[in-house]
């Protein structure tokens, strides 16, 4: 649970230094499964935190993004009964994967699509994978 | 498991309800309210920490500019109280004041622009309130909560500002785009609008008074076909940099 916590307040601090959220890495959404996978049967109290979080600073759309949140973790949990996520790349992948449709839905939701949003979304789900599995690594890392 | 579900369905309706009520949503801002002011502090320490040998002749210099802004503040006050006598005398309404604020936090999401402010109901804040920085204007209020308020930034996709040129008086509407730019629309083609020119509120239906400065136009693209032109502003507040605003009360009509 600290380290999902941690993972939140660092997404918000990194979104208060940077000029726009899509320079940020999903790091709400990267804590919520890295703490699902260590305590699945948490999963919902997990979900809800995060999504409620994010609320805070919601204008609109408050009710699809809180449920997308649910979804999220619940399909992590689907997900967890049925392949091995001990392997962090599955880990990974699974993030990006959520965080993708997370954003995707918010694009679609307030109708924002273009080839240039594509784009910014792509960029982040990369920087998403490579803090997760440089936060994976640290943490395996040998003591 | 199958004994858990109902359970499980009946928590998740619960927490549905609960997480999207405004009062819970409210005292989750409250709570946050705290750890956050001290991250930022920390923050704000680690970034100040570099100039520390610097800050000594800074001082300095900063004593030297606030006893010439104290002169300037005596005279000002001086042409103030002229202003009021003359205000009185053409029965114009009192210059409207202020609330400072500190910027809380700002949003995760990337479609949605708003940051969260650490004043609200219990401070004097209202729904529409405007806010603005020394720069320019930076949004309104949308959301008021005891002790926070949630505001819309005019780079929001949701934003709608009824403005005008200040050079040539063209009136439009600057809508946001979540790209951190904004567009003046609504603007004939042969409209005169030349880049660079400041765009000010217009003062027009909204709760932001007439004259805020919104920003700089960046380039403009006129359709001859649909008679119509778009210009690219560049918002006049950096955004992306909010540490203290101030909060104006919205304009009434």
């Amino acid at each position: 649970m600290g380290r999902f916590i941690g993972c939140l307040v660092l997404h918000q601090l990194l979104a208060g230094f940077s000029p726009s959220p899509w320079w940020v890495p999903d790091l709400t959404m990267a804590g919520l499964v890295l703490a699902i996978v260590e305590t699945p049967r948490r999963w919902l109290t997990l979900s809800i935190l995060a999504a409620t979080f994010t609320l805070v600073w919601a204008a609109r759309d408050v009710l699809p993004l809180f449920v997308g949140w649910l979804l999220a973790g619940g399909a992590t949990r689907l997900v967890m009964s049925h392949w091995d996520v001990e392997d962090p790349r599955l880990r990974t992948a699974l993030i990006v994967l959520a965080s993708l449709a997370m954003s995707s839905a918010a694009l679609w939701l307030a109708d924002l699509w273009s080839l240039e949003r594509v784009g910014w979304l792509l960029v982040r789900a990369l920087m998403t994978a490579l803090v997760v599995l440089c936060l994976q690594g640290w943490r395996n890392a040998p003591a | 498991m199958r004994e858990v579900r109902p359970s499980l369905i009946l928590s998740l309706l619960v927490a549905i309800a609960l997480a999207v009520h405004p009062p819970v949503r409210a005292a989750f801002a409250t709570v946050l309210t705290l750890p956050l002011t001290g991250i930022k502090f920390v923050a704000r320490l680690l970034v100040a920490l570099p100039r520390v040998p610097s800050l000594a002749a800074e001082n300095a210099s900063l004593r030297d500019r606030l006893r010439q802004c104290q002169l300037e503040l005596a005279q000002a006050r001086e042409l103030a109280r002229h202003h009021r006598e003359a205000d009185t005398l053409l029965h114009l309404p009192a210059a409207r004041e202020g609330l400072v604020a500190a910027v809380m936090g700002r949003s995760t999401m990337p479609t949605q622009h708003t940051v969260l402010l650490n004043r609200g109901a219990r401070h004097g804040l209202s729904l529409d309130s405007v806010i603005v920085d020394e720069a320019g204007v930076i949004g309104r209020v949308i959301e008021v909560q005891p002790a926070t308020c949630l505001v819309m930034l005019l780079t929001d996709p949701d934003s709608r500002v009824a403005a005008l040129v200040e050079r040539s008086r063209e009136t439009g509407l600057l809508v946001g785009q979540e790209s951190g730019r904004c567009a003046f629309t609504y603007v004939a083609a042969d409209a005169d609008l030349q880049e660079g020119d400041r765009i000010v509120t217009a003062g027009l239906g909204g709760p932001f008074p007439k004259g805020l400065l919104l920003g700089t136009v960046e380039h403009i693209e006129r359709d001859v076909l649909s008679g119509s032109a778009t210009a690219s502003v560049i918002p006049a507040a950096r955004l992306s940099r909010l540490e203290e605003v101030l909060c104006l009360p919205p304009s009434t009509h």
